[in-house]
């Protein structure tokens, strides 16, 4: 028996924290709930499905700023698309012994990733492959900090596709937005710019948890009861967090996170090994 | 009329804030109808999507509107409202590019629908 209301301040803290640390609130929110007892594969299915919503959300408004690149966004998701159904199939008929530990990898690669920080300069691409070229990958935006329309280009577009199924294919599996390895990818491999990166994530990852969400669908593990009270706390949390993010660079909150994060991480091992095959 | 380069971007921008508006306000009626029932979730069989892909659940919830609970069928039309929402931006994007007549970007979002309306008809 879980409280309802439980759920949807759970959902709201890690909407909030997920939003300023730039780890979505599912990646945290699917342990949480495995803990109190959810099966893990319903945990999974209700954070694909809430996932949809904080990026519905929060996309809406990065969008009408012009800060994400729309085409490149829409050639991309047709990797993560594919990844993230395959990735959704994997989990329907894989053992949940083995989920525990796929999250636990997924969760410490996330704890070495917080820990580091991205480049934060302009990428400078001088020669863009062909593909690239063929689809027009390149956009411009208006940079607040440096005070001028920023012209960039994008390269690199096959390797940066497979990045991004691997990241679906993660999504797909563990019910999360795999947004920080999205945003490795794009900064990484296609040389976005940070700015641009992280809205343009968090653009596609609604459309691959669509993706995923439909398997979940069709092999009834979503529960309504279950995915309500997150979507709303979640939703809301990921709104206000975004709306305070600028005003609040807490180094405190990145630990509180990270401990929260270790301690995930140690739960889903031993989850794991005491989890029947 | 003249289509101004940033079209795209506004037309997504409303389609998911109402998306999500509408969801939000139908998953909120269900958890309160719910919460005058019980406080508890149950994991029980009854409270999942039932259907082998999305349409069928949508005409499944419409059937049995008077059998089911009325917070299921809230929080059911929310969640696929959610759904539709992000489909329905593939859908805008298609038309969007083919007035236009960008048909790289034609054939990007053609493609990305199929997949996904294949996997919403339930065919994976």
């Amino acid at each position: 028996m879980i409280d309802i209301f439980l759920i949807i301040i759970l959902s709201f803290i890690t909407g909030l924290l997920g939003a300023l640390t730039g780890l979505g609130g599912a990646s945290i929110m699917v342990p949480l709930l495995t803990l109190l007892g959810v099966p893990i594969k319903y945990a999974i299915a209700a954070g694909m499905v809430t996932v949809i919503a904080t990026s519905s959300g929060s996309a809406a408004s990065y969008v009408e700023r012009k800060l994400t690149n729309v085409k490149a966004a829409m050639y991309l998701e047709i990797y993560t698309v594919i990844g993230a159904i395959l990735g959704a199939i994997i989990t329907s008929f894989i053992s949940s012994k083995l989920l525990y530990f796929f999250f636990a990898s997924f969760l410490i690669t996330s704890f070495i990733g917080l820990k580091g920080h991205l480049s934060k300069e302009l990428p400078i691409v001088n020669k863009q492959d062909k593909i690239s070229k063929l689809l027009n990958l390149e956009g411009s935006y208006f940079d607040e900090a440096l005070g001028k329309e920023v012209n960039y280009k994008l390269t690199n577009a096959i390797q940066g596709g497979l990045g991004m199924f691997i990241a679906g294919l993660a999504a797909g599996m563990l019910g999360i937005g795999a947004g920080a390895f999205k945003v490795s990818v794009h900064e990484l491999i296609l040389k976005m710019p940070s700015k641009v990166s992280s809205t343009t994530s968090n653009f596609i990852i609604g459309m691959t948890a669509l993706a995923g969400s439909t398997i979940y669908l069709k092999m009834g593990l979503i529960h309504v009861n279950l995915v309500a009270p997150m979507a709303i706390g979640t939703t809301i949390g990921a709104i206000l967090g975004a709306r305070i993010l600028n005003k609040f660079r807490n180094v405190t909150i990145r630990y509180l996170f990270l401990a929260i994060v270790l301690y995930l991480i140690i739960q889903m091992l031993y989850k794991g090994m005491i989890a029947p095959w | 009329m003249v289509k101004r380069k940033n079209d795209i971007e506004d037309l997504i921008s409303h389609i998911l804030t109402f998306g999500v508006i509408f969801s939000i306000i139908f998953l909120s009626i269900g958890v309160i109808i719910y919460l005058i029932q019980t406080k508890e979730i149950i994991l029980e069989e009854n409270w999942t999507l039932k259907g082998e892909n999305l349409f069928i659940v949508l005409i499944n919830i419409f059937n049995k509107i008077f059998q089911n609970n009325l917070s299921y069928t809230f929080m059911a039309i929310g969640i696929l409202l959610l759904m539709l929402t992000q489909y329905i931006r593939v859908i805008v994007s298609v038309a969007y590019f083919s007035i236009i007549k960008d048909w790289k970007y034609v054939v990007i979002t053609l493609i990305v629908f199929i997949i996904l309306t294949l996997s919403i008809i339930g065919y994976f």
